[in-house]
């Protein structure tokens, strides 16, 4: 159902978006700022995103374009200035929760004083829904936690605490996982392995997901698609299809298709890092 | 030798392994240093007295005031006990109204705005000042001294709860959004615990601030209570009952600083400034903590 969109497209636009078995969909998205002397500041620029049921998307862009902005629009936790978010099925002003949407963010944020399964169990808790304790503890034994199920975070690694974020979001069985550069602060062996069980979690799963990223190998391995948002306002500035069997590993990047889309993205994204020079002020004057 | 820091070697592992089946020991090898300077400290200013010759009526000796709280053991014993009475209540009152004001001044902007400038006013008045006021509202009895004592430690309670209460950082505030908490739940499940090491610090403040507001209020009227003992003793020149009750004041604090201390260690076991101390005497011994073990996977 819509949320914020408008009125006299909504139903033709639902039908549309059944139709292409969507799960979310931002339309002409943009999100300002007031910054601290009052002036507005344009974050992201007429945004227009689809994700399918299923798919793996991954934003990539310029450190500062907006994408956690993009994110926390997409699950609800700020509304766009103007244009529309629609997320299929979820009921209007319905918490990102009840619509079935699960978040992972940047840093783990686990409560210090719950222990692995308690903080697993957090959403569970808050939701009052299902027979979720026996699920939780089923994600963490996947995830590799099952011995740590009564430790608490400060004797956890930086590893096993984003796989304990990881499990909490996965336990609310969502329909869509949005993740806010969830391995972000993990060294390279580790953010690789966890890029791995992602991956073969979701093929096993079915979710969707909709992931931030400033690596572009990690969003090659990991995404159908890759969204190339633009110095600030972020704005799309190509989407490319990644073709690669799953699941993906090292050796992918040797494959010269790959290669290619490397490149292309870094460059994508490396001249908007030029921009800054400039400042945003002439983007957004345009 | 590497003396004093036992980190390996078969007699410090004995004496870890021993220590953990009996605390007592620990207690006692990590209070031994502050007793031996306990006595030490004593001993000299006894010889000071005996050397330089104070009158008694300025600087009584040490074992005159210990001759003194022995001899009259009941009677100290009694009015350190109406002191404590009326510190803790004081103090257990306090705790409670500042905790719901912090509540309030979290969840509303509006009490908070318009109430806070009060609560930093009840704390510029010099408390001592309204001691006399106290009595004649509440008379010369129980009542009154709780009151001031409350007073006394009101102000630092509202303090580390509201602000504890708001150190909460942006992404544990989204996770809670998404997850679709109510305020309560946020309250209850977020903002408390995580209150906790300010409120901590905050109370440890204000429990011997309770004893100091309960003896301001003996001094300015009572019947009975320490404050009470050292008015009486000071008329008549009694300067060993003076330091005696001065002494009983002292434990009450220390003890009850020490009470909010280990409630402290069981309440905020989670957090660095407690996980430090466990680090410093303890794990040092004992086998490596869960973290140091291998990963399982990855």
């Amino acid at each position: 159902m819509l949320e914020r969109g408008r009125n006299s497209t909504q139903s033709s636009l639902r039908g549309v978006l059944n139709g292409m078995d969507m799960v979310l969909e931002l339309r002409q998205v943009c999100v300002t700022f007031h910054s601290i002397k009052g002036e507005p500041v344009a974050a992201l620029d007429e945004i227009n995103l689809s994700v399918r049921r299923g798919e793996f998307v991954c934003i990539v862009g310029p450190s500062g374009c907006g994408k956690t902005t993009l994110l926390r629009v997409a699950g609800g936790l700020i509304p766009p200035s103007s244009g529309g978010v629609t997320f299929i099925d979820g009921a209007v002003s319905a918490s990102a929760r009840e619509r079935g949407i699960a978040y992972v963010f940047q840093d783990p944020v686990l409560l210090p004083w719950r222990n692995v399964l308690k903080n697993a169990l957090l959403g569970a808790e808050i939701s009052l829904k299902g027979p979720v304790a026996l699920r939780c503890v089923e994600w963490l034994e996947k995830l590799g936690l099952g011995d740590f199920l009564d430790a608490y975070p400060r004797e956890l690694s930086g590893g096993m605490r984003s796989r304990v974020a990881l499990a909490r979001a996965l336990s609310l069985a969502p329909r869509l996982l949005l993740m806010d550069e969830p391995f972000a602060a993990l060294d390279e062996t580790t953010r690789y392995a966890l890029g791995q069980e992602l991956q073969t979690l979701w093929k096993s799963e079915g979710f969707t997901a909709l992931f931030v990223t400033h690596s572009v190998r990690e969003a090659v391995l990991l995404a159908d698609r890759i969204v190339v948002l633009s110095w600030r306002p972020g704005h799309v500035q190509a989407t490319i299809a990644v073709d690669a069997e799953r699941p993906r590993r090292e050796e992918v990047f040797s494959d010269r298709e790959i290669a290619k889309t490397v490149a292309r993205v870094r460059e994508l994204i490396g001249p908007s890092i030029s921009l800054q020079g400039r400042g945003p002020s002439d983007r957004s004057s345009r | 030798m590497n003396r004093g820091i036992p980190v390996k070697g078969p007699a410090t592992q004995t004496l870890a392994r021993h220590e953990e089946r009996f605390p007592f020991f620990l207690t006692l090898r990590i209070s031994a240093a502050p007793a031996a300077a306990f006595v030490i400290l004593v001993g000299m200013i006894e010889e000071i007295c005996v050397l330089v010759r104070i009158p008694a009526y300025i600087l009584p000796r040490p074992s005159a005031i210990a001759r003194e709280l022995w001899t009259r053991a009941p009677e100290y014993l009694k009015h350190s006990g109406i002191t404590a009475a009326e510190a803790g209540l004081g103090f257990a009152v306090a705790t409670l109204l500042a905790f719901g004001v912090g509540v309030l001044f979290v969840h509303s902007r509006v009490a908070e705005r318009s109430l806070y400038p009060y609560a930093i006013a009840l704390k510029a008045v010099p408390v001592v000042a309204l001691a006399p006021i106290l009595v004649l509202w509440f008379g010369a009895g129980f009542l009154g001294k709780v009151v001031m004592a409350a007073l006394v430690c009101f102000f630092p309670v509202v303090v580390g709860t509201t602000t504890g209460m708001r150190s909460v950082g942006r992404e544990v505030t989204d996770l809670f959004a998404s997850l679709g908490a109510s305020r309560w739940q946020a309250l209850w499940k977020l903002r408390m615990p995580s209150s906790m090491p300010q409120v901590f610090s905050a109370l440890k403040v204000s429990a011997t601030l309770s004893v100091v507001g309960a003896i301001v209020g003996e001094l300015s009227g009572s019947l009975n209570g320490l404050g009470f003992v050292i008015l009486v003793a000071s008329y008549e020149v009694q300067t060993v009952r003076m330091f005696a009750a001065i002494v009983c004041a002292s434990i009450i604090g220390i003890g009850f600083f020490l009470a909010v201390a280990v409630v402290e260690r069981r309440v905020l076991f989670w957090h660095e400034s407690v996980a430090e101390v466990d680090r410093g005497t303890v794990l040092v011994n004992r086998e490596a903590p869960r973290s140091i073990r291998e990963e399982k996977r990855s």
